[in-house]
């Protein structure tokens, strides 16, 4: 018996045994569009971990130059808004002087006036806004450019995080159904007809109204609304592998069904889940985008690209495009080399393909 | 012989009352709505752009003067305004003969004139149970004997039931007494809630009175298809009226004035109105000259306006609208725009001194000249007194807003104990965590609010959550008391400045007092001014009213914002009114 294993191993040695990612990765090198993508993903990953550990953007709510400074590089295409601050009185009809409520009228009249001898230490400097920058100015004068790697960094960790949270719940319940299938199958069918017969927008937002706001609620709301694709893809899966022989082997062995389920029959499947994924990355950041969009999404201390986009249709009317510029390249790029790497990454992973 | 004599009085008759049918049917107006339109039932609508169709069909007792401004009232389908009792509680209207209804099968062939018992039958309609009227509370606490008539059992609510404050003394004598003097009774006579309906025709068609207006106005409705289009027709019964307004007597005034001289209203004989609820297709189809008039949409302004930074009011149109013979009015809107602290909160509300304080501070920290600037883009004018400017009774000369002032802030917080905790923000004087709920709705605009909002909590170190809801859920839950702060609009119903004080006063609490304001003196003070007429005296109640809303801040004083109306170069005779609707009985169109 030994011996034959010996014999049998022996030509492996010499050829050695190529395992499907491996086989994947070869071939995703010689997938040139896909390759490409492939590093402007990691770019991107680089990005949002430079944010995250705020070393990147961290200040991108600081009002650094005027309202709606334009990008240094369209300084002439439109002004920056100048109005300065406006006084009732402009209107006219102040014909005498000026009636303000007296420290002796005010119940707290004293304290203010205490108070006042004390506000010195609070008085902040006056700082100079920048004209141009790069890429503009937003309303509050805060730079484009920091707020769109801001933006990005909460899109995608959205859109990471959804993702795989997402892909959890799937793989988790489309696992039991397919495996154990019967009652189990049918309890958990019925739960997925119960969420995808309602349409998936209304869904994310009862989610989100129920919620409120915040980067966690819409990692976990647009999960809870995204897992259903995945688990009809892995229950049919389960329902394919749990017969086959090296299940069955398996079986024969003593091996637990948990163990079965996730280390047998799991990994065989895992290079379709890594292209559901992909998948999922795309449409949940388009999904944050509408949810921020609508004014669901992100807190007002966040930024996502969903609500700057928000704010772009009042701006394009006054004339106002580098936020949607800026948010528009980001946007397009990143999507874009997801879908590309995920078209790669199927036909890279698919076994038929040789 | 009979025969002849019958002829000869028939031939007679008509020339008595020559029915002019002046309203040229070849010009047709075009206007339009942002948000669409209820029904055309005066008494069940209380929605602006329903009114806005109604105040063409129907006839209230007085309305208001075209062109003067400040606003004024005058006799509308009397012959003067009305006598007033000396005890000021009784008012006597003497109809004008020969003003007619127009044609409608429910008067079965027959010239239905109107009479003072049509007033009678639908001022009693307001509180009848099953009209079920959103305005009752106009009429039903204010006219004698009309809120004993509204308590009727079911079913039983008798139009016929004679009450002591609402009489026909003749066909054209009306006579209406209220339970206390009241100086803005009148201008709730001038709402179109209040104007004549036929009896007959709301008892022909009492199942759906939303769509069969008859009235006495200058128009009929011809048209009408639900949220989407209507249109009205010269009301070929509409008594003989020119335009006696002379406002300033220069400027536009004067135009308006002698374009309009020897006209009979209506002018147009067709006006199409269009419900387009997105702003910028409602601009390119004013541009296009498919819409006559407009107003220019908020976030355009910049684009289409050069405005002087230094008075908001006077702008000019940027060349390329200006050559196309565009004309604006700029009007600031009868209304106000505040934040309010929820009084009875455990947190932000109460009267202690530490609590106006918090109050104070956080109104000190709001940057609202920064927000008139960048989020009403310089179209607003900030709010001091809360009677809006151009209102009888507002003073030029008062500021009861919280001037702003961060560092003072953040003193006086430190002052009362307000102690700034490991984290960086601030505590409540017992040591307990302070944070400050502000309640927006999901709209871009309320973000920038909440943008700044943020920046202010920050500047004095107070914690802010953001609490997003539909509006309509805000709205309840701020009549419930449950919010801690939201803003909030007011509109005039009327240009009595008790329409704006009242948002203040005790009682009112829960209703229109969203913050649950409650100060004896305040609310006593309101009472006196009621009865007052406008004199120094009532003035000086306002200025003081005014003084102990800035003392305790239930508010946070924001702005009133100002829209610019704009006109076609072939549109004669538009003058935006700030209470009437509209002005198209006014409106002449020459292409």
């Amino acid at each position: 018996m030994q011996d034959m294993t010996m014999t049998n191993n022996s030509p492996a040695e010499l050829t050695p045994p190529r395992s499907l990612w491996s086989l994947g990765w070869q071939r995703l090198k010689r997938d040139r569009v896909g390759f490409v993508s492939l590093w402007i993903v990691v770019a991107f990953l680089v990005v949002i971990a430079l944010c995250w550990t705020r070393l990147l953007a961290s200040n991108w709510g600081e009002e650094v130059a005027v309202p709606y400074a334009p990008p240094t590089w369209a300084k002439g295409e439109a002004t920056a808004a100048t109005n300065g601050a406006t006084d009732a009185n402009v209107l006219g009809g102040a014909n005498g002087p000026i009636i303000t409520l007296t420290p002796e009228e005010d119940p707290i009249g004293k304290d203010i006036e205490a108070a006042r001898a004390d506000a010195g230490k609070y008085q902040l400097k006056a700082t100079v806004k920048a004209d141009a920058l790069f890429m503009g100015a937003d309303v509050r004068g805060r730079s484009v450019v920091n707020k769109v790697l801001a933006g990005t960094s909460t899109s995608m960790l959205v859109g990471i995080f959804g993702a795989l949270l997402s892909v959890l719940i799937g793989t988790c319940l489309g696992a039991f159904a397919g495996y154990f299938g019967r009652a189990v199958d049918d309890f958990l069918m019925w739960f997925y007809s119960v969420f995808t017969s309602v349409p998936d927008m209304l869904l994310l937002l009862a989610f989100a109204a129920v919620c409120g706001r915040g980067f966690l609620t819409l990692i976990m709301v647009l999960s809870f609304t995204s897992w259903t694709a995945t688990f009809r893809l892995v229950r049919a899966e389960f329902m394919k592998h749990r017969s086959r022989e090296y299940v069955q082997a398996a079986d024969a062995i003593g091996a637990s069904h948990l163990r079965r389920m996730f280390v047998h029959i799991l990994p065989n499947i895992s290079h379709l889940l890594l292209v559901q994924f992909s998948l999922l990355l795309v449409s949940l950041i388009k999904y944050e985008v509408i949810l921020s969009f609508l004014g669901f999404g992100v807190s007002v201390r966040q930024v996502s690209w969903g609500s700057i986009l928000g704010e772009v249709p009042a701006e394009l009317m006054q004339g106002y495009w580098w936020q949607l510029l800026a948010v528009v390249i980001m946007m397009s790029l990143l999507v874009t080399a997801v879908s590309l790497l995920t078209d790669a990454l199927r036909d890279a992973l698919d076994p038929k393909v040789k | 012989m009979f025969k002849k004599g019958f002829l000869y009085l028939a031939l007679a008759s008509s020339c008595f009352c020559p029915i002019v049918q002046a309203a040229d049917m070849s010009k047709v107006l075009h206007v339009n709505y942002e948000v669409a339109e209820v029904g055309f039932d005066p008494a069940k609508t209380n929605d602006l752009y329903s009114s806005g169709i109604n105040e063409n069909i129907f006839d209230t007792l007085v309305t208001y003067d075209y062109l003067a401004r400040p606003v004024k009232l005058v006799p509308n389908v009397i012959e003067a305004m009305p006598e007033l009792s000396a005890d000021g509680r009784t008012y006597t209207f003497h109809l004008k003969k020969g003003i007619y209804f127009s044609d409608d099968p429910a008067f079965k062939g027959v010239k239905r004139e109107l009479t003072a018992e049509d007033y009678v039958y639908s001022l009693k309609r307001l509180v009848d149970p099953v009209v079920h009227s959103p305005n009752g509370y106009l009429v039903s606490d204010k006219i004698v004997g009309l809120e004993e008539l509204s308590h009727a059992p079911r079913g039983k609510f008798d139009y016929n039931t004679p009450i002591p404050g609402l009489k026909a003394l003749d066909r054209y004598t009306l006579q209406i007494t209220i339970k206390e003097p009241n100086s803005s009774f009148l201008y709730f006579l001038g709402m179109i809630h209040l104007a004549a309906v036929a009896r007959e025709v709301m008892e022909t068609y009492a199942d759906n009175t939303m769509a069969h207006p008859v009235g006495t106005g200058p128009y009929v409705l011809k048209e009408w298809k639900p949220a989407n289009k209507i249109v009205l027709e010269a009301n070929p019964n509409f008594r003989h009226v020119e335009l006696e307004s002379v406002g300033s007597g220069k400027g536009l005034d004067a135009e308006i004035v002698k374009d309009l001289k020897g006209k009979t209203l209506p002018i147009a004989g067709r006006v199409e109105v269009s419900v387009i609820e997105e702003e910028q297709p409602r601009w390119l189809s004013f541009i296009n000259q498919e819409q006559d008039i407009a107003f220019i949409p908020l976030n355009g302004a910049r684009k289409i306006l050069n405005v002087d930074p230094r008075n908001p009011g006077k702008v000019s149109l940027k060349p390329e609208y200006a050559s196309k013979g565009i004309r604006i009015q700029p009007e600031l809107l009868p209304e106000i725009t505040y934040y309010f602290f929820n009084m009875k909160d455990p947190v932000i509300g109460g009267y202690t001194r530490e609590r106006i304080a918090l109050r104070r501070a956080l109104a000190m920290s709001f940057d609202r000249d920064q927000a008139i600037r960048d989020i009403r883009q310089g179209r607003a004018v900030p709010m001091e007194n809360i009677i809006p400017r151009n209102f009888v009774g507002n003073n030029p000369n008062l500021r009861a807003s919280t001037p702003y002032d961060p560092a003072l802030a953040n003193a006086l917080l430190d002052r009362f104990g307000y102690k700034i905790g490991t984290d960086g923000y601030r505590t409540q004087p017992n040591g307990e965590p302070l944070e400050v709920e502000l309640a927006v709705t999901p709209t871009a605009t309320d973000r920038q609010w909440s943008e700044a909002w943020q920046a202010a909590f920050d500047s004095v170190k107070v914690h802010l959550r953001i609490k997003v809801a539909k509006w309509n859920e805000n709205y309840k839950a701020s009549k419930e008391g449950s919010l801690q702060m939201h803003g909030n609009a007011w509109t005039a119903d009327y240009p009595g400045a008790d329409n704006f004080l009242q948002l203040l006063y005790g009682p009112n609490s829960g209703q229109t007092n969203d913050a649950f304001f409650k100060n004896a003196e305040y609310d006593r003070l309101f009472l006196e001014s009621l009865k007052l007429p406008d004199s120094p005296e009532r003035n000086a109640i306002y200025d003081r009213m005014n003084k102990i809303a800035a003392s305790y801040t239930p508010w946070v004083f924001s702005d009133i914002r100002i829209r610019t109306y704009v006109s076609n170069a072939y549109v004669h005779g538009y003058k935006q009114h700030p209470i009437l609707i509209t002005s198209w009985r006014y409106m002449d169109v020459q292409k």
